[in-house]
């Protein structure tokens, strides 16, 4: 097997197949064209993913890799790299998009033809994000990632729509300048002066510098996930944004600070990741009860989402943190299992809010009453959210708790108490949205759960409960990953 | 054990979905699926009022509880009980909550989950410190490596106090115990399984299980045999004064649940298994009973209302009448062989706890006399209407009641202990899984003529207050409001009130004054503020430009001295 | 050498054209031809096919650095006569004098580029500003612009004394106006090299429009014609910064870390200024103006970095910036209302427009993709290399968010808010040439290598 015998590559095919498809859809004007175009297309998308698991083995590496030259003079070469971390979230960004377009697919958006294809750019970037092996490439997909995404926010969503994508936006470029920067500088310390992955590695930093540029890199992957206090600009945009873009924002986006954290920084940077290791964890957990107190007291469903994600990816990063087998492990699980389980609860609230017309959980109630089916569903994805066993966040869960209570008691337990809380909010809004007795509001369900959206969920359901039991499936897949960070930072403090 | 497959393995921990059968778990398999199917049986009866999708979502949940149920006792690993540990706790607030349209109805069962939570977060930290102590979950490795260890050694302390924790969510111990009485929303035959046979008695079968790291750390017995007992007490004292008939009966199953953990505190493993399972059979039947007694009473709850039943509902007065007296501990019924073990071990570690335990024995006898009376003696004070749809239940409900009956009064005698000349089965039985512990423990046995004389009192006392509550309930039954100590008992003292105010109060200000001001004000201000500083910065420093050349040049030139200067002289 | 000769003749046969036809149509045409030609002959003197040799005794000296920023400039040119042929035609009534100013000025730029001794450097520049000053003015019944001519002129003046100043103190400290055999060592006359150094910096600095020494850019860009100031602010600027590196380097490298200092401050000063006051600015076409000033202020990294870097960087930035300058100039000049407010809804009215205008403004901002980012990119590597004051790399970067916001209010204007913009009538060749530039803009994007390599052949 020789790279002269491969077509394709799959990380170039999910990068192009998107880019492409996206730009077609741009010119598909007439009517719903757009909206079909776009769900096949991710669709196939998913299928190219499915494919490429067959070609796992080692001596697909060919299929796997790829490398062209693109800048000899300043050492940067086009390189993507398909490993099992990344396989697995460019299988969440396929998943995604069908589940996005699927809820949506009744709601008929302004201009449809711009809506999918700027869906289909965005495909593009993540995929570029996770494949990346060139700290260049990466760059160049971190930011591109985002301008399609500050289209689509600005243009479909709520009033405050436009301030608050823009906060959003400026607030992630200032970081992802700083990350510029720090990039450069790695570069510069490399012994080879390349930009790729495998020289960052083996670039010579004092740990004077890697202190400082510890910080450049870290800031942009905070404000991506995003971890407090760098979180404000979150819960304003997931609110305002349309539904697709926060399922896209919420379920795959913020792996790109997370998988940067893996990928990007803690190997670059062993030395800077010891000593500060304590701040970053503090913080990370101090945003978990914070976020968590703060979901309680929410009359918006969408805030309460948006704050209970960042409670999740506070987990994430303390786990990342930790530096343990079973907090990364847990970490590999999470990354998908968040995104799915996320990406389920902004469905049931898309379909209530476009059937009820409101988010406010104080005008509602008794859903129940008016949609069994859909209280079905939500009762399930809602408790994958506070991860009760059986279902796929809990052993997730259950391995970054203790992945950060091998790292610290005392830690783990003030954690931990976010599982109470957690509790506390979520059935705090169950109760409150779908039990008691039906309002003038709320009394008629019927019809709110389409045939489309109803598919759309019971992909998610299937994949909690399938992932709640099996878990295997996901940790046979990032193994490797797993053992190749696990090795590296075995000699760090 | 069976293994069925791998379900977490990471590097050195491996925690498979695995399945242990052992005598401890036999003897609660028998109580879940005996005691279940039975109330599946009754169930069919009692909920024939609900429309069709709505019985079949309870049979439903029934069974997902049962399903949870076996998978904790099951388990060949802390892991697996926990899943099941959680699931129960999952069906307990979906079936408190079944009746969803009322909002108090769904608020109880968020209590209950809550505070069942607040237990798990105690068991997780204990299961992610025996992962770093043992390095694995399952039965075999910890339980035989804990052997070992020296006594009260710190881990082990922390770990058992930890998964005491658990267990006082679980089974409703103080201080989170509040959530059962409030889980009497649920359907009755739902409280009869869950809160009375089953789901409560999991933090006993996880001691149990666990009995030998407990013994290797008497420090956490201590607290476990003094919080059941201040529970046994405390409970029993609200009892007195309740006037609702699931509600004594809550509260009857707190305190016998005190009993249990204060047999497991003074090293009776056997005996609170032993009472674990008599109990299910009298507070199932009891249960089951009140149910019959609402369902006739046309959902009427309060035994004021109520009185002189003994004639229209012959069956299920006979058989409440069998159960009260068994959890009043009468001989030769069962309660009285389980309980009296209990007391007897408690005598040889603790002579005020045994006091305690006698007078907390008392007044149980005392209020469950009293609800009886109430309910089923003297004259019937309901209203006309009422009285003319007076009428015994159905076979499918009744004929459970007369089962539970039989075994309430005969399986005591499974445990006779030697000082009556019995062989205690149960003992030899359950013998292997506390070995170790038995092993361990030299708490002296009372000699026979003590042990005789400690039955003796219990015993006595316990019918000569039942008698007396008898003909004081059934001629004048509690119809007024107490006032002084009797209203404190009357309105729980004031816990629920109270944590309220201490806990869930605070924490919702907090949670506001976060929202406000640390979010909106602070972080978010400083990011705005941000923004705005340099839209300011932009309208001042714009003013520079003011059109005038002389100006300009003038700055100029400043800028071309002061670069001299520094070029010069600073530099 | 062919170049500088050929675009003053052109000038003169532009002039002479003008007297001789009376179509002003015609103009744009015998510009373009122009044009073509001064790309040909570059071409052909950058294989060394065919050039014109003159003994000019070392005083000017041709480099590939220099052809390939010619061809650059060059080919914007190009580009900016497709996009302004209307412009100019109705700015006055002298067409042809106007673009026959425009070749002097090529001219100017062509010696600019290739100076060798301090005098050629004087008379490179003063051919590039001083057809500007009549440039500036050319709406003669314009008040603004008349203002902006004075201006210009006035500031300019001074400027070159400055400058003059600046090259008499240097000859007198070292008795050479040749650039590259300046003995700069002798340790009794620092102090007369080092003012002589001050003022050069600052001369030049007057002409890149760095801080403090931009005072006349927001008033002179406002008030001359749209298409001038786009010729003004893109090909003057950068031909501007070419030389002012080219002297700096060549002649004061070896003494760089005496004047880094002064560079940094004011690079720190035009960051920061120009960003800043850009923010409040309610006028495209003054935001545009300060938007040069703060381009400017990341150009000056490539004097203070002074690297292989530096170097290369200027010329991709020359490239992505001129062009994205051109095409959002282009644009505003057919807005009928210059606010921000006048390019409300012009994603509905205009769509090519807005996209092609959001594409510049994205390189403006430097965002991956487009030429811009890699601009900065290169700035930014040559300026981290040089390794002292990291804290002006940072600087620099925050200010580039600030760009971003006003960047992105006139995106937000074109797609996210309603309005009615109006653009005066636009033929099919603007459209094209502006599709051009966005396409060329992209594909440096990718591969900016495509430039670099020419400086290596």
């Amino acid at each position: 097997m020789n790279p002269n015998d491969v077509f394709i590559t799959f990380p170039e095919l999910l990068i192009w197949f998107p880019l492409l498809s996206g730009l077609v859809a741009f010119f598909l004007t007439k009517g719903d064209t757009a909206k079909r175009w776009a769900v096949i297309s991710s669709f196939i998308t998913v299928a190219i993913v499915a494919v490429s698991f067959f070609f796992t083995d080692k001596n697909y590496f060919h299929y796997n890799n790829v490398s062209y030259v693109w800048m000899p003079s300043i050492g940067s070469s086009f390189a993507l790299m398909y490993d099992g971390m990344g396989r697995m979230l460019c299988l969440l960004t396929a998943l995604a998009f069908p589940l996005a377009f699927l809820t949506t697919y009744n709601t008929n958006y302004a201009k449809p033809n711009h809506f999918y294809g700027l869906m289909l750019l965005s495909q593009t970037g993540l995929m570029g994000v996770f494949c990346a092996m060139d700290a260049l490439v990466f760059y160049f997909f971190w930011e591109l990632a985002i301008i399609p995404i500050y289209f689509l926010a600005s243009l479909w969503g709520g009033e405050r729509r436009i301030q608050v994508t823009f906060k959003f936006f400026v607030y992630t470029f200032v970081a992802s300048l700083l990350l510029m920067v720090g990039i450069i500088y790695v570069y510069l310390h490399t012994p080879d002066h390349s930009f790729a992955l495998s020289s960052f590695l083996k670039a010579a930093l004092s740990p004077g510098q890697e202190k400082f540029v510890f910080w450049l890199f870290f800031a942009a992957f905070a404000v991506k996930m995003p971890l407090f206090p760098f979180h404000t600009w979150q819960p304003d945009a997931y609110e305002q944004a349309a539904a697709p873009v926060t399922m896209i924002l919420s379920g795959v986006m913020v792996k790109m600070g997370v998988f940067a954290l893996i990928r990007w920084l803690i190997p670059v940077f062993p030395h800077a990741t010891g000593v500060f290791t304590p701040i970053v964890i503090g913080l990370a957990v101090t945003g978990m009860v914070y976020a968590s107190l703060i979901a309680w007291v929410q009359d918006d469903l969408k805030r309460l989402v948006a704050y209970s994600s960042i409670v999740h990816v506070g987990l994430m990063c303390a786990a990342i943190f930790a530096r343990n087998q079973s907090g990364v492990e847990g970490v590999m699980l999470q990354m998908f299992n968040h995104g799915i389980n996320i990406i389920g609860l902004w469905i049931v609230v898309e379909l209530i809010e476009s059937h009820f017309g409101t988010r406010k959980i104080s005008r509602l109630g008794g859903i129940a009453a008016s949609t069994p089916v859909l209280t079905i569903f939500l009762v399930i994805i809602a408790l994958a959210n506070i991860a009760l066993p059986l279902t796929n966040a809990f052993v997730g869960e259950f391995l970054m708790f203790n992945g950060v209570f091998q790292y610290g008691k005392w830690t783990a337990a003030i954690a931990l108490i976010t599982i109470i809380l957690s509790a506390v909010y979520t059935l705090n809004m169950v109760q409150k949205v779908f039990y008691g007795n039906t309002n003038a509001l709320t009394a008629s369900g019927e019809g709110m759960v389409k045939r489309s959206a109803a598919v759309a969920l019971t992909v998610v359901v299937i994949l909690i409960l399938l992932l709640g039991i099996y878990p295997k499936l996901l940790l046979d897949l990032t193994k490797d990953t797993v053992n190749e960070f696990i090795s590296r930072v075995a000699g760090m403090l | 054990m069976v293994q069925l497959f791998d379900f977490i393995s990471i590097g050195t921990l491996n925690i498979p979905f695995a399945f242990q059968v052992d005598q401890l778990s036999a003897i609660f398999m028998l109580i879940i699926t005996g005691v279940g199917f039975l109330i599946h049986v009754y169930s069919t009866s009692y909920m024939h009022e609900e429309a069709s999708d709505q019985y079949a979502r309870y049979f439903s949940f029934l069974n997902l509880f049962v399903f949870s149920m076996l998978l904790l006792v099951l388990g060949a690993n802390y892991l697996i009980m926990f899943i099941g540990w959680e699931g129960v706790g999952l069906c307990s607030y979906l079936l408190i909550g079944y009746w969803y349209k009322n909002k108090d109805f769904s608020t109880a069962g968020r209590k209950a989950f809550v505070m069942n939570r607040i237990g798990d977060f105690g068991f997780l930290l204990a299961v992610f410190w025996m992962i770093q102590h043992f390095g694995s979950l399952n039965f075999g490795d910890v339980l035989g490596k804990a052997a070992g260890m020296p006594l009260n050694d710190k881990v082990l302390v922390g770990i058992t106090l930890l998964l005491f924790l658990g267990a006082v969510g679980k089974s409703a111990q103080i201080p989170l115990y509040t959530w059962l009485p409030d889980a009497m929303a649920g359907p009755t035959p739902v409280s009869a399984l869950i809160h009375a046979a089953t789901m409560v008695t999991a933090g006993i079968y996880m001691i149990a299980r666990s009995n030998i790291l407990y013994t290797l750390a008497p420090v956490t017995q201590g607290v476990v045999a003094a919080i059941g007992l201040a529970t046994a007490i405390f409970a029993a004292s609200i009892a007195l004064k309740q006037n609702d008939i699931k509600k004594v009966l809550a509260y009857s199953t707190v305190s016998q649940l005190g009993y249990m953990f204060l047999g497991l505190g003074v090293g009776a493993y056997t005996g609170a298994v032993f009472h674990v399972m008599t109990h299910a059979f009298f507070k199932a039947l009891l249960f089951l009973g009140a149910g019959s007694v609402i369902h006739a009473m046309h959902h009427e709850q309060d035994i004021r209302k109520m009185g002189g039943l003994k004639k229209q509902l012959p069956v299920t007065h006979w058989t409440f009448l069998v159960a009260c007296l068994a959890i009043a501990g009468i001989p030769p019924l069962s309660g009285f062989f389980s309980k009296d073990e209990i007391l007897s071990a408690t005598f040889s570690v603790n002579k005020i706890y045994w006091v305690i335990g006698v007078l907390g024995a008392v007044l149980t006898a005392f209020y469950m006399f009293r609800l009886y009376a109430t309910t089923f003696l003297g004259k019937f004070r309901g209203t006309e209407e009422q009285e003319r749809h007076l009428h015994e239940s159905p076979r499918a409900m009744t004929v459970p009641l007369v089962v539970l009956a039989i075994l309430s009064a005969v399986a005591g005698f499974i445990g006779i202990p030697a000082v009556l000349g019995g062989t205690h089965q149960l003992e030899n039985f359950l013998s292997p899984v506390f070995a170790g512990s038995v092993a361990l423990q030299h708490a002296a046995h009372p000699d026979h003529t003590t042990e005789y004389l400690l039955m003796g009192i219990s015993a006595g006392l316990s019918v000569l207050v039942l008698l007396y509550a008898i003909t004081r309930f059934s001629k004048k039954p509690d119809m007024d409001s107490p006032g002084g100590l009797g209203k404190l008992l009357e309105n729980k003292w004031y816990v629920d009130e109270l944590y309220d105010m201490i806990v869930v109060k605070p924490l919702h200000r907090v949670s506001v004054l976060l929202n406000n001001v640390a979010e909106k004000m602070g972080i978010d201000g400083v990011v705005n503020g941000v923004g705005k500083f340099v839209s300011y910065g932009s309208r001042q420093l714009r003013l520079l430009q003011n059109g005038q050349v002389g100006v300009y040049i003038l700055i100029m030139v400043a800028a071309l001295l002061i670069l001299f200067i520094i070029q010069l002289f600073v530099l | 050498m062919s170049s500088i000769i050929l675009s003053a003749l052109w000038g003169v046969v532009m002039m002479f054209s003008g007297i001789f036809l009376k179509k002003k149509s015609l103009a744009k045409y015998i510009a373009l031809l122009g044009i073509a030609a001064l790309l040909t002959v570059n071409f052909l003197e950058y294989y060394n096919i065919w050039y014109i040799y003159a003994d000019i005794r070392q005083m000017l000296k041709f480099t590939s650095f220099g052809q390939v920023f010619n061809a650059i400039v060059f080919a914007c040119t190009l580009l900016f006569f497709l996009l302004n042929a209307s412009e100019f035609e109705a700015m006055g009534p002298d067409v042809y004098e106007y673009y026959a100013l425009i070749f002097f000025v090529l001219c100017g730029v062509g010696i600019a580029v290739s100076f060798n001794t301090l005098l050629m450097l004087f008379i490179g520049i003063e051919i590039i500003t001083i057809p500007l000053y009549i440039l500036a003015g050319s709406e003669k019944r314009n008040l603004r612009s008349n203002e902006a001519s004075i201006k210009y002129f006035l500031m300019g003046v001074f400027s070159t004394g400055i400058m003059l100043m600046g090259i008499a103190f240097l000859y007198g400290a070292t008795g050479t106006f040749y650039i590259d055999s300046m003995n700069l060592g002798v340790e009794s006359l620092r102090p007369m090299i080092l003012i002589g150094i001050v003022l050069l910096m600052v001369a030049m600095s007057f002409k890149v429009s760095a801080a403090p020494f931009h005072f006349w850019v927001p008033d002179v860009y406002d008030g001359a014609p749209t298409a001038v100031t786009s010729f003004m602010a893109t090909i003057v600027k950068v031909a501007s910064f070419v030389a002012f590196l080219h002297l700096f380097d060549t002649a004061f490298g070896k003494m760089h870390a005496d004047w880094q200092l002064l560079i940094a401050l004011i690079t720190a000063a035009t960051l920061f200024i120009g960003n800043i006051t850009a923010v409040f600015q309610q006028s495209v076409k003054r935001m545009l103006a300060y938007s040069s000033v703060a381009h400017a202020g990341f150009m000056m990294f490539a004097l203070w970095s002074l690297n292989t870097f530096a170097r290369e960087g200027l010329i991709l930035y020359a490239a992505a910036y001129s062009l994205a300058t051109i095409g959002s100039f282009a644009v505003l000049a057919k807005m009928k209302d210059y606010s921000l407010e006048g390019f409300n809804g012009l994603g509905k009215t205009q769509p090519l427009l807005a996209l092609t205008n959001t594409i510049f403004l994205l390189s403006l901002t430097g965002i991956p993709l487009t030429a811009g980012f890699f601009a900065k990119y290169f700035m930014l590597m040559g300026a981290v290399k040089s390794g002292t004051h990291l804290w002006l790399v940072i600087f620099a970067v925050l200010m580039a968010a600030v760009s971003a916001y006003y960047y992105f209010r006139v995106i937000q204007a074109m797609y996210f808010k309603e309005g009615n913009a109006q653009v005066t009538p636009v033929s099919p060749v603007f459209r094209i040439t502006l599709c051009v530039t966005a396409a060329l803009i992209i594909l440096l994007g990718m591969f900016p290598g495509l430039l670099l390599k020419g400086l290596y052949y």
